[in-house]
């Protein structure tokens, strides 16, 4: 009979289409966040929040040197993962090169709309220097890392980014290669090459200090 | 060159080391490598850890955004019809549906579907199976001249035939033991059925019954119309034997060979009088007369 065979052919196709769908228990669901697993779509945002927050403001932190930009940008990082959450893709990208990928563009788009060079001014020192009397140290703390963070804006692209992706969101060279798309053994190489053109160039300024 | 690659691949190591919180390894390579690794440790200390109230405002503010996001898909999504077609895989399915129901319909106006094939070809009774369990051939099997008769003779009656549009409620059936000896009487069971949701009067009843020879496709015997009537219910069938003695309609008997049962015209009307479309056989059923021993 020909009716029970297309009904057979109907059912089939549509487990076919569930499965699809689902993707078997426990796996990445069509939308890159895990299926099956019981978490509502909230609850896996706010696990990548929790888990990934924190890197990508120490990123922007040290590529714009100042909290209170940073903490804008980073919002707005988190913003625009938001707005895509449903297109992120597990298996092209781990959540911390996602968001560190946003977090690039959108540093790179602050400074191109600001028209601002990466100059670090007086008034974007931390802003624990206004709060309280600093002591002495603490003066000397924050100039320092006034006086690196200008030396970092004075480094090539490349270069700001490798140095901002290890010792700012501390990255693996594996991750670091995926944002900068280089490869693994070409951010090993650079790095030390990296820190040492930064070194120079502080060194230069401490020799003046003195 | 490779003690270059060395110092960056013991620099990357101490460097990971750092990160996690550890030591470096302690392999001084050169000042120089002190120097910067040092530096490394400086940069670590640059590092500024996000304010606790800004994490904690950013994740409630992203948190009602995120379900003010939600709110707003299900609205924009709108109905459950448009939900349905909104999803490509759901969108498949819908259609494919569509797709086999319209198959379904096809077939089942081009009558594969009815009961009657259905008893006819499946679950023929053991009597009219040949030896080798195999049903009675059908027009197909019966050879070309037969297939050549049947086609000119619906030709003929077109005209007269009801339209698709109009499929008779009635499904007659014939059974014929597929072989039987030399001058034995050969016994067709006609089968009808009124498939139709009311009752129906098969007038007259019972309709003529004609014999043919397949390979010459002349008819060798009839058996006329009879005078009474037979009523049917809804979904009913009945049984009717004839006894054909294989002598023909001049009372000679026929040669071995294989013959035919042919039925048309079976007529019937509903109980308001009213006539319904003429139904004949489904399956031409072709029997063999064995040579005399």
């Amino acid at each position: 009979m020909i009716l029970p065979k297309l009904f057979r052919t109907y059912l089939w196709m549509m487990a076919q289409v569930k499965l699809a769908e689902d993707g078997p228990a426990g796996s990445e669901g069509a939308g890159g966040y895990p299926t099956g697993t019981g978490q509502s779509r909230q609850e896996l945002f706010a696990e990548m929040y929790d888990k990934n927050m924190p890197g990508v403001y120490r990123y922007i932190s040290y590529r714009v040197g100042n909290p209170s930009i940073a903490e804008d940008l980073t919002a707005d990082v988190f913003e625009k993962a938001l707005r895509s959450f449903d297109r992120y893709r597990k298996e092209k990208a781990s959540q911390a090169t996602w968001l560190t990928a946003i977090a690039r563009n959108t540093v790179i788009d602050y400074f191109r709309k600001s028209g601002r060079v990466q100059i670090i001014r007086e008034d974007d020192a931390p802003e624990e220097a206004s709060k309280e009397p600093p002591v002495e140290d603490e003066i000397a703390r924050l100039e320092e890392v006034r006086q690196l963070r200008l030396c970092l804006a004075g480094l090539p692209q490349f270069d700001q980014d490798l140095i901002s992706l290890k010792f700012g969101a501390g990255m693996n060279n594996r991750e670091i290669a995926r944002v900068l798309n280089v490869s693994e053994s070409n951010v090993g190489t650079r790095l030390y090459r990296a820190v040492r053109k930064l070194r120079d160039s502080f060194k230069g300024w401490e020799d003046d200090s003195q | 060159m490779t003690r270059n690659r060395d110092v960056e691949r013991a620099f990357e190591q101490d460097v990971e080391r750092l990160l996690r919180g550890e030591e470096p390894s302690g392999t001084s390579l050169d000042a120089q490598y002190e120097d910067t690794l040092q530096f490394a440790r400086r940069l670590l200390s640059l590092r500024d850890e996000p304010n606790r109230q800004f994490a904690d405002r950013l994740r409630g503010r992203l948190m009602v955004e995120m379900a003010q996001q939600d709110m707003d898909s299900v609205e924009r999504e709108g109905s459950w019809f448009v939900r349905l077609f909104s999803k490509p895989s759901l969108r498949l399915a819908v259609v494919s549906g569509f797709v086999i129901l319209a198959a379904v319909g096809l077939v089942w106006r081009a009558g594969y579907l009815s009961p009657m094939t259905e008893q006819m070809g499946g679950d023929l009774p053991s009597e009219v199976m040949d030896e080798g369990g195999s049903p009675a051939p059908t027009l197909e099997e019966a050879g070309p001249e037969m297939a050549r008769i049947a086609d000119e003779e619906a030709e003929e009656e077109a005209p007269m035939a009801p339209s698709a549009e109009m499929a008779s409620p009635v499904q007659v059936g014939a059974h014929v033991v597929p072989s039987n000896s030399y001058g034995e009487e050969v016994q067709i069971t006609l089968v009808f059925e009124n498939a139709g949701p009311e009752g129906i009067t098969l007038v007259p009843f019972p309709p003529a019954v004609t014999v043919r020879n397949v390979d010459s496709g002349e008819a060798v015997w009839t058996l006329p119309a009879g005078e009474s009537s037979l009523m049917l219910s809804s979904m009913e069938s009945t049984t009717y034997n004839v006894l054909w003695d294989q002598e023909t309609d001049r009372g000679v008997q026929v040669p071995a060979g294989r013959y035919v049962v042919d039925i048309r015209e079976v007529q019937a009307e509903t109980e308001n009088k009213a006539p319904v479309p003429a139904a004949g056989t489904l399956e031409i059923v072709v029997f063999e007369i064995l040579p005399p021993k």
